[in-house]
């Protein structure tokens, strides 16, 4: 083991983007992905069949008590002392040039929440997002504005929630931008999911605002995250009892058998700490297939829980065939960080049927699900979400 | 040629040897058929760059089962000295010359847009005035599925004589073209501005793909034109339609008058 891997970065650790890595799975698990997708593609299995989506695995999985002690919902909120000390070496860097960050990231990372509790801890003014009825119908919005006067830096967690892909619902934003440019709103902080920053570089390529991302979870520093959610415990594959998150202390780790499940689950979750947490959740069960060989390294004072091989793990799936309403739909979703069926109908310009078959389609398919904002991608869906956009034409983020 | 070394060749072939060469073009035959039947099947569950890589590996498997073919017969039939391969592909280079010029024609002109690819399938083309997708590339035509759902079948010998238009070339970006026609007395910078960022609503486009607003002035007024790249070649026509409703809907809001052509009654 390398000096670099024995000390892994922080959790929640902020990089430009030219240093965000994308956690890289065995080759083996790459061509059994490849050729499962393709099998499954040309196959077109009985998607809407009524039984559940049962794995090859017969265990229960853990009850809804086991799973808070094990895999508790994470804390965006908390543990920010990495996150907060990048921004501020960044304001340091960069303020002169830019008083206001951005900061983008996919889904799921936890961002706008970061960022809010960024605002409470610094006393800092917290913009909320417009009504989205007034961005619709392009108001001039002067009560929004007037939030940015004044010394105290300001943040805005997520620019996504300021738009809307319609002509008169990007004037805002447009605006936003020009006057952040122009250095007209003070100091400040913006949050981005990556998929509306990806649509406004496109819209706008003259933008170049220094932007950081999070750094994407690799396996290590997934293993220590999950490992930091449960606490106490260890977790074992179900099928040989190998460790799927080594033991923390050096004499245990020397020799163990460590299975490899963190690296497939980091480079299916894309690195992205909600989506891994998620297929982390469903991987879990109370006891192991069979007897499995205690290995003499494992602590018997120590609860374990059991993690099923990644090969038995089950993630939705997109509906087979072509459908543009469903890949409008998913798109639409994902640049906006969630719609309701109104504005699902202004921005994909489908009529409301076609909206409601395209959402119960993919309700169904546990690709979506209900969300403040109306309907948004599901966690677990999310990786099969984007490789389908991209496979089918669509622009993705680049995360 | 030499003519006795043709008749020998000739003669030397058994009937069983015919038979055993008449079961490989059978089963090459089978083969092919089989090709251009499933590979567009199985391209058709993908979309995008797969399908477009998936439909191009047709017409390479179809040559590779020819080209195996032929090597396996010649020796079946004569025994592959350079005189006896001389003396037939001769006698055959005559007799496809006189009797089928135009087939062996489109025949070498398909063999040519193997390597030359001028089209493959899943390219959007036009040929004399008819434009479609072309659906499959065989030994002797290309068929192209027109917008309106009719096959055309364009023999590949056109591909001496005639020129071709390909929209997207093996990609699959195709630009796409929607065109509006406005009274002159209006802010040009402001619509140009209106058009570009409209065509971004679109939920059919490649937003990473440029998109352009040109404008000309016409004795009639400005004629704008946006160009796009919808996310599928496949989707071209959507594409267009759903530019113009979208442009129309913008055009309409700022107050600017398209302007339609004076129609002459009879």
């Amino acid at each position: 083991m390398t000096a670099a891997e024995a000390t892994p970065s922080p959790l929640r650790e902020l990089v430009s983007k030219d240093q965000w890595a994308l956690p890289s799975a065995t080759v083996n698990r790459t061509l059994q992905d490849a050729l499962k997708a393709f099998v499954e593609r040309v196959r077109q299995p009985n998607w809407l069949q009524d039984e559940p989506a049962g794995g090859q695995d017969e265990l229960q999985p853990l009850s809804r008590r086991q799973l808070e002690r094990w895999a508790p919902e994470p804390q965006w909120r908390s543990n920010l002392s990495g996150f907060v000390d990048a921004l501020d070496h960044w304001c340091t860097r960069w303020s002169a040039i830019q008083p206001v960050g951005f900061v983008v990231a996919p889904p799921f990372t936890g961002l706008a929440e970061s960022l809010e509790q960024v605002a409470a801890d610094r006393d800092w003014r917290l913009i909320a997002p417009p009504d989205l009825d007034r961005i619709h119908r392009g108001q001039a919005l002067q009560d929004w504005w007037s939030q940015f006067e004044g010394d105290t830096p300001w943040v805005l967690p997520e620019l996504g929630h300021c738009w809307l892909r319609t002509p008169a619902g990007l004037a805002l934003v447009r605006h936003l931008l020009g006057a952040i440019a122009a250095g007209e709103l003070g100091r400040g902080l913006v949050g981005c999911n990556s998929w509306s920053w990806t649509f406004w570089t496109h819209l706008l390529p003259e933008l170049r605002f220094s932007t950081l991302t999070l750094q994407a979870l690799d396996h290590q520093r997934l293993g220590l995250w999950l490992q930091g959610l449960a606490g106490t415990g260890q977790f074992r594959l179900t099928t040989n009892g190998s460790w799927v998150v080594p033991p923390k202390d050096e004499p245990a780790r020397n020799g163990a058998r460590t299975s490899a499940f963190l690296r497939d689950l980091a480079a299916w979750s894309r690195g992205i700490p909600e989506v891994a947490w998620a297929i982390w959740r469903d991987s879990l069960r109370a006891r192991p297939e069979a007897e499995v060989e205690e290995p003499p390294d494992a602590e018997p004072t120590q609860s374990t829980c059991w993690v099923i091989p990644w090969s038995q793990v089950s993630v939705p799936t997109m509906p087979p065939g072509e459908s543009r309403p469903l890949a409008f739909v998913l798109h639409a979703l994902l640049l906006h960080q969630g719609l309701d069926e109104t504005y699902l109908q202004q921005t994909t310009g489908l009529a409301p049927d076609d909206v409601h078959i395209a959402l119960h389609s993919l309700h169904r398919a546990e690709l979506i699900g209900p969300h403040p904002r109306g309907w948004f991608v599901t966690p677990r869906g999310y990786p099969a979400v984007r490789r389908y956009l991209h496979a089918e034409g669509f622009a993705v983020d680049g995360f | 040629m030499d003519e006795s070394g043709l008749k020998s060749a000739l003669e030397a072939i058994t009937s069983t040897a015919v038979l055993d060469a008449v079961l490989l073009i059978v089963v090459a035959w089978v083969i092919i058929v089989l090709v251009q039947t499933l590979v567009p099947r199985i391209a058709g569950r993908f979309s995008g760059k797969t399908r477009l890589y998936i439909l191009a590996s047709a017409p390479l498997l179809r040559l590779l089962v020819i080209l195996a073919t032929i090597l396996l017969i010649v020796p079946i039939l004569i025994e592959p000295t350079f005189e006896n391969l001389i003396a037939i592909f001769g006698a055959l280079a005559l007799a496809l010359g006189f009797a089928f010029k135009d087939y062996a024609t489109s025949l070498i002109a398909g063999i040519v847009t193997l390597y030359e690819m001028p089209y493959r399938p899943g390219d959007w083309i036009e040929v004399d005035g008819y434009y479609g997708e072309v659906r499959s590339i065989g030994t002797r035509a290309v068929t192209i599925v027109t917008p309106d759902d009719t096959a055309v079948v364009i023999p590949h010998g056109k591909l001496w004589d005639s020129l071709i238009a390909n929209g997207n070339a093996g990609s699959s970006n195709l630009m796409c073209v929607a065109e509006f026609y406005l009274a002159p007395d209006h802010d040009a910078g402001e619509v140009r501005a209106r058009l570009r960022e409209m065509a971004f609503t679109s939920p059919w486009i490649k937003t990473y793909q440029p998109v352009l607003v040109v404008l000309s002035e016409k004795p009639w007024g400005t004629c704008y034109r946006v160009k796009a790249y919808p996310v599928d070649p496949r989707d071209q026509f959507q594409f267009i339609s759903d530019l113009t409703v979208r442009g129309k809907a913008v055009l309409r809001q700022m107050n600017v008058r398209q302007v339609t052509a004076p129609v002459v009654a009879d």
